[in-house]
């Protein structure tokens, strides 16, 4: 059983600092400001952009309406993002990028 | 009666909502059940985009909209949503939302690591598995649910029929109230099999509620409550598919769909059928290890609101053939085989209404009318038990709001029972009717303290009038930490037969006492909740808990004696099961969580004269869960640990021993991956990995006429490793 708890708790590890290695000059960070306004939105969207081509991570703040989505640069850009964002129904605006 | 309430407080707030029309936006406050504003509420048009939250006075303004609609949404974490049609001629100026347990699976709060939520407002200490918990497990059925959770075990009542029985503080789940939508259900003759008559994809939720209750649910709550919330028309997918397949060759599939047929009107279907005839025979025994099931299962509820009402109404059939027994391998050349076979239709209807009362109150009715139609064909061996169950039950509460901080309510509730069994030909009648009537006073101090006192008063035909007091106390004394106490008494008719007519799968000679008394019990317990900040984001949540149930009568299962007979007979001594629970859970990096808990039971009667261990009980339990999400949720991992701690057998023939005087500590492990896509998700899993059995669950089984045979001397599990996967598939409500 101690073995099965260890391979558990590799496999975590391993899922979630896959990222780190996958290269960082390829990917790129964009937080928009969201008019999200209820935990029904922040499911909505996660359920839907998370499912966009090239996102790799997406980290949602319902109370300062801001959602930080990570993307690789060859799949996706910024004003995709945007779109499937007006998709939904929210209008965003980019508040941050950084590579 | 929660859910009459939510209908009620739904109803208020529709009703009471006045806002200032004047100018270019709207104002209004938000406040809780008891009055006290909800600073942070969001308030926004539906189909608008303008939103606003509420002051730290609960007050919010918000700006009109032309496109919108006349309604708005008010949302608060831990509460139920509510959309409020704006009537610009009122002048009052209040939404009132109601605590919810149903959070979403994915929303956050204060008091959720997990997809377990343990209530930080409710007086009674109340711990929610949401959709996301059920699902970290097949959760084919209400019985399959609770592989991940410490409080609640549920294990086989023995090894030949299936029957299970669900244990809450060290008790078995007679002593446990069972509802669904908080109506009383499976009681008496759908007890020993009604844990599997509830799919689980049909669940939205399921409540566990530890210790006694509020009086306005009955008398019969003794060690706790199991509360399912069905899906509901109104916040469910429009259609929802669940296919699950296993290695034991058991197949089943789930069909839900949610239809609005106008702005008041909305309608549910469900269906299930499960198929799960395939032969297992993992011990050589020449006995199947669980019974072949097939069951089809079918319910439809009905949602209508008006401003002055609410109103649901729902109907359930459910059909089960269950055949046991030995193996067809073994009944080849064998002119008398022992068969069991359990034939069950099974109806219920139900209808629930609240209807605004008075507006200056906040004054309410709510209104339950139930019934429920149970019929059972058994054989075991050459013995036959057939018998039918009818159940009325009505419920009727009035709610007042004295000021903010008083809260009274009173009512008056019926239940009906009329049993009829057949035992070897021989008929048996036996009605039952009891009406009663409660009041329950609630004070509130500064957010920092609430009580809630309630006693109620019901005429049982053998016990004449009996009363039943029950007090809840809760103290904050600080944001991250709260304690809860409760004191109170509980009552119950045992049905012997109906509800341990799994124990004629034995040659054990059944004894019942006559003038056996209801039984009767005093509960306390005390619990402390903190939530300690390790950081910005993280908390790690700690719970203890201690509970004790003294009887004052009981029905004692005697098993001991005489290896060759169950004896039923009235307490005369001592009765007692004590608990004690550890739970911390903590989220380590994000998506990776842990729940370690443990528990310790000493649950002890007086069998045949001497204080004694009650038999087959385990003395301990300890659990732990892993569960990591990756962040995208689209991957997640959950293993489930448990050690089950020994325990004592009932009494073996001393000149001729047949099994242990004790067995020991053993443990369970089950795993389960998912994987989702945008519509739909796949699982695969395993329960038991360890493949651990208990050896010889059937004593001679090698010769089921012979005065040993005997199934229920089960303490462990009596099927090996299962892997399993299944589909789940959606089409989402358009918004």
């Amino acid at each position: 059983m101690k073995r099965l708890f260890q391979a558990f708790a590799i496999v975590a590890l391993l899922f979630s600092a896959s990222d780190a290695f996958a290269g960082k000059n390829s990917k790129e960070t964009v937080t928009f400001q969201v008019p999200m306004k209820c935990h029904k939105c922040q499911a909505k969207i996660e359920e839907n952009i998370a499912f966009e081509k090239g996102v790799t991570d997406l980290q949602v703040n319902l109370e300062e309406k801001k959602v930080t989505v990570t993307y690789k640069k060859k799949a996706t850009d910024v004003e995709k993002l945007k779109a499937a964002f007006q998709k939904l129904g929210y209008e965003v605006v980019v508040e941050e990028k950084k590579d | 009666m929660r859910e009459i309430k939510r209908f009620i407080i739904s109803l208020l707030a529709t009703s009471h909502i006045v806002f200032v029309f004047g100018g270019a936006s709207i104002q209004g406050v938000v406040l809780d059940e008891h009055n006290q504003p909800l600073p942070g509420a969001e308030v926004y048009w539906m189909n608008g985009t303008e939103g606003t939250i509420t002051d730290n006075n609960g007050h919010f303004i918000l700006e009109k909209e032309e496109s919108s609609q006349n309604k708005i949404i008010v949302s608060y974490a831990g509460y139920e949503d509510d959309t409020v049609t704006i009537n610009p001629s009122i002048a009052t100026q209040k939404i009132k939302l109601t605590e919810s347990l149903q959070l979403d699976e994915i929303g956050v709060s204060a008091q959720k690591l997990t997809n377990v939520l343990n209530s930080r407002i409710a007086v009674v200490q109340t711990q929610q598995m949401n959709s996301g918990e059920l699902r970290r497990a097949a959760c084919c059925n209400l019985g399959e649910s609770f592989v991940n959770n410490p409080s609640v075990d549920v294990s086989y009542s023995d090894a030949a029929t299936g029957a299970k029985q669900i244990r809450l503080l060290g008790l078995s789940g007679s002593y446990v109230q069972m509802l669904t939508e908080k109506i009383p259900n499976f009681r008496g003759l759908a007890s020993p099999y009604g844990l599997n008559f509830i799919p689980g994809p049909w669940m939205e939720s399921i409540q566990v509620s530890k210790g006694i209750s509020s009086v306005t649910d009955g008398y019969e709550a003794l060690t706790g409550q199991i509360n399912v919330e069905y899906k509901k028309p109104i916040s469910s997918d429009k259609l929802t598919v669940n296919l699950f397949g296993s290695s034991a060759r058991r197949i089943e599939g789930n069909i839900d769909g949610a239809f609005k047929l106008n702005d008041n009107l909305s309608t549910m279907l469900f269906g299930h059928y499960e198929n799960d005839t395939k032969e297992h025979d993992m011990g050589g025994d020449g006995f199947l290890d669980q019974p072949k099931v097939q069951q089809v299962n079918l319910f439809n509820r009905w949602y209508y609101r008006t401003e002055k009402l609410i109103s649901q109404v729902g109907a359930k059939y459910i059909y089960e053939d269950r055949q046991s027994g030995q193996t067809e391998a073994a009944c080849r050349n064998n002119e008398n085989p022992y068969n069991i076979g359990i034939i069950t239709h099974r109806g219920e209807l139900f209808t629930k209404n609240g209807i605004l009362y008075d507006d200056d109150r906040n004054s309410s009715l709510g209104i339950i009318v139930a019934g429920s139609f149970h019929d059972q064909k058994a054989s075991f061996g050459r013995a036959e038990y057939n018998a039918r169950q009818g159940n009325l039950y009505t419920n009727i509460i009035y709610e007042t709001t004295i000021n903010k901080r008083h809260t009274l309510k009173g009512g008056g509730s019926f239940n009906g029972d009329w049993f009829n069994e057949s035992i070897e030909g021989i008929e048996y009648q036996n009605n039952e009717f009891v009406p009663g009537m409660f009041a329950e006073y609630s004070f509130k101090w500064h957010e920092k303290f609430v009580a809630m006192a309630g006693v109620r008063g019901d005429y049982h035909p053998t016990d004449k009038f009996f009363v039943t007091p029950r007090l809840h106390l809760k103290y904050d004394p600080c944001e991250w930490v709260y304690f809860r106490g409760s004191l109170g008494k509980g009552s119950r008719t045992t049905h012997i037969l109906g509800e341990n007519n799994y124990l004629m799968a034995s040659s054990r000679k059944i004894i019942i006492d006559d003038q056996l008394k209801r039984e009767e019990a005093w509960n306390y317990g005390v619990s402390a909740n903190a939530f300690i900040p390790t950081g910005k984001k993280r908390k790690i949540s700690v719970i203890t808990e201690w509970y004790y149930t003294h009887f004052i009568n009981q029905v004692i299962v005697d098993m001991d004696s005489d290896p060759h007979l169950v004896h039923f007979s009235n307490l005369d001594g001592r009765s007692y099961a004590s608990t004690f629970q550890a739970e911390i859970s903590y989220e380590f990096f994000r998506g990776f969580t842990m729940t370690a808990a443990h528990r310790i039971t000493d649950v002890k009667q007086t069998i045949n004269g001497r204080l004694r261990e009650k038999p087959l009980t385990s003395r301990f339990k300890t659990l732990l869960t892993l569960s990591y999400q990756t962040p995208l949720k689209k991957w997640q991992f959950d293993v489930t640990g448990q050690l089950n701690g020994g325990g004592r057998m009932p009494d073996p023939d001393p000149t001729q021993p047949l099994w242990e005087k004790e067995y020991k500590p053993f443990p369970m492990l089950s795993a389960q991956i998912t994987k989702r896509f945008k519509t739909w998700s796949i699982y695969i899993g395993s329960e038991n990995l360890l493949n651990f059995t208990q050896k010889n669950p059937i004593i001679e089984a090698n010769d089921p006429w012979g005065e040993n045979f005997d199934a229920s001397m089960v303490w462990g599990p009596v099927h090996g490793r299962k892997i399993y996967a299944g589909l789940r598939w959606r089409l989402k409500q358009k918004d």
